[in-house]
């Protein structure tokens, strides 16, 4: 078990100048149509609204694909749209924000884009401080998804 | 317990000669790949180039998906931006591969487009697939990241004829 331990932290040691910021993830039980209510009212709780559910899964599907269990989110705000276009218009790039879910069997991950590879491109105090604040909005939006009653 | 340790250091063998390089090359590939991807058209409106584009797209054996104002639904539709689109499309075959190697394609499929119209014509921007392939670090998806770049350049190229 040593040895485990050793090589456990000598891959955390060699890895660590590597690591990146991961996407925001969560996962809970629930169905598809309960995890698309809750994370309405979830965005709703802070001010986004849910503007588009694209139902890849089903997609792929109808045209003969293998089911890939995924379906995409995206959620908006005119407050994030209008700060955007004023202070950093490259970062309309990633607005709406994108939510990803995963459904396997009867568990549902969301999955957020990772804004920490943007916080190295966009370096200016505007552009990292509209993305510290979306990331948090939707750190929030997820904590208030993962605590909703099933 | 020396066939663990033997696995042990065979293991950061293979970490220390292959990954690590792997991983470093990966780190460089990235610095070389821009974030975005432009094409400005001189001389075009929104309305021209957005047409255009789905031209583009068809012929690249691509499916326009929809196109729609920045800020769709957030605002009532008379006072929507009208100088930023959004404009979706897709290939369901490479969607199909992508996600079958990664779920996280998911992050930056559909495709996407964003245009922004000014007074000298229309910028077309796109997150560069390549980029976020390797940020992303899975080797296996970054052929088929570049091919996809390859693909945005062709069609806004087209698009711009």
């Amino acid at each position: 078990m040593k040895g485990l331990r050793v090589l456990a932290l000598t891959m955390a040691l060699c890895g660590a100048p590597l690591v990146h910021a991961a996407p925001l993830i969560i996962s809970k039980i629930t169905d598809p149509k309960q995890a698309f209510d809750e994370l309405t009212i979830a965005a709703a709780n802070h001010g986004y609204t849910m503007i588009k559910l694209q139902p890849i899964d089903s997609a792929m599907k109808k045209r003969g694909y293998e089911d890939p269990h995924v379906r995409l989110f995206f959620i908006g705000s005119a407050q994030a749209v209008k700060d955007a276009e004023e202070q950093a218009p490259m970062l309309l790039q990633l607005l709406p924000l994108r939510v990803v879910m995963v459904l396997r069997k009867d568990e549902i991950t969301l999955m957020s884009d990772d804004f920490e590879p943007w916080r190295l491109i966009f370096s200016d105090s505007w552009s990292r401080t509209l993305l510290n604040r979306w990331e948090a909005d939707m750190s929030a939006i997820f904590t208030d998804f993962a605590g909703r009653s099933q | 317990m020396i066939r663990l340790k033997m696995l042990v250091s065979l293991w950061l063998a293979c970490w220390v000669l292959i990954f690590s390089p792997l991983t470093a090359l990966a780190a460089t590939q990235a610095t070389e790949e821009s974030p975005f991807l432009f094409k400005h058209i001189p001389l075009r409106t929104l309305n021209q180039v957005t047409a255009d584009l789905i031209r583009a797209i068809d012929n690249n054996n691509y499916t326009f998906v929809r196109q729609q104002a920045i800020d769709a639904r957030l605002v009532p539709v008379e006072v929507e931006a009208r100088s930023v689109y959004v404009l979706y499309f897709c290939n369901f075959a490479k969607m199909n591969r992508a996600l079958a190697i990664d779920t996280r394609a998911a992050q930056f499929l559909p495709c996407r487009f964003t245009l922004f119209e000014s007074d000298g014509g229309v910028s077309i921007v796109v997150i560069n697939p390549a980029w976020v392939s390797l940020e992303l670090r899975n080797p296996l998806l970054h052929p088929d990241c570049l091919a996809l770049k390859r693909d945005y350049l062709a069609i806004m190229e087209e698009a711009a004829l």
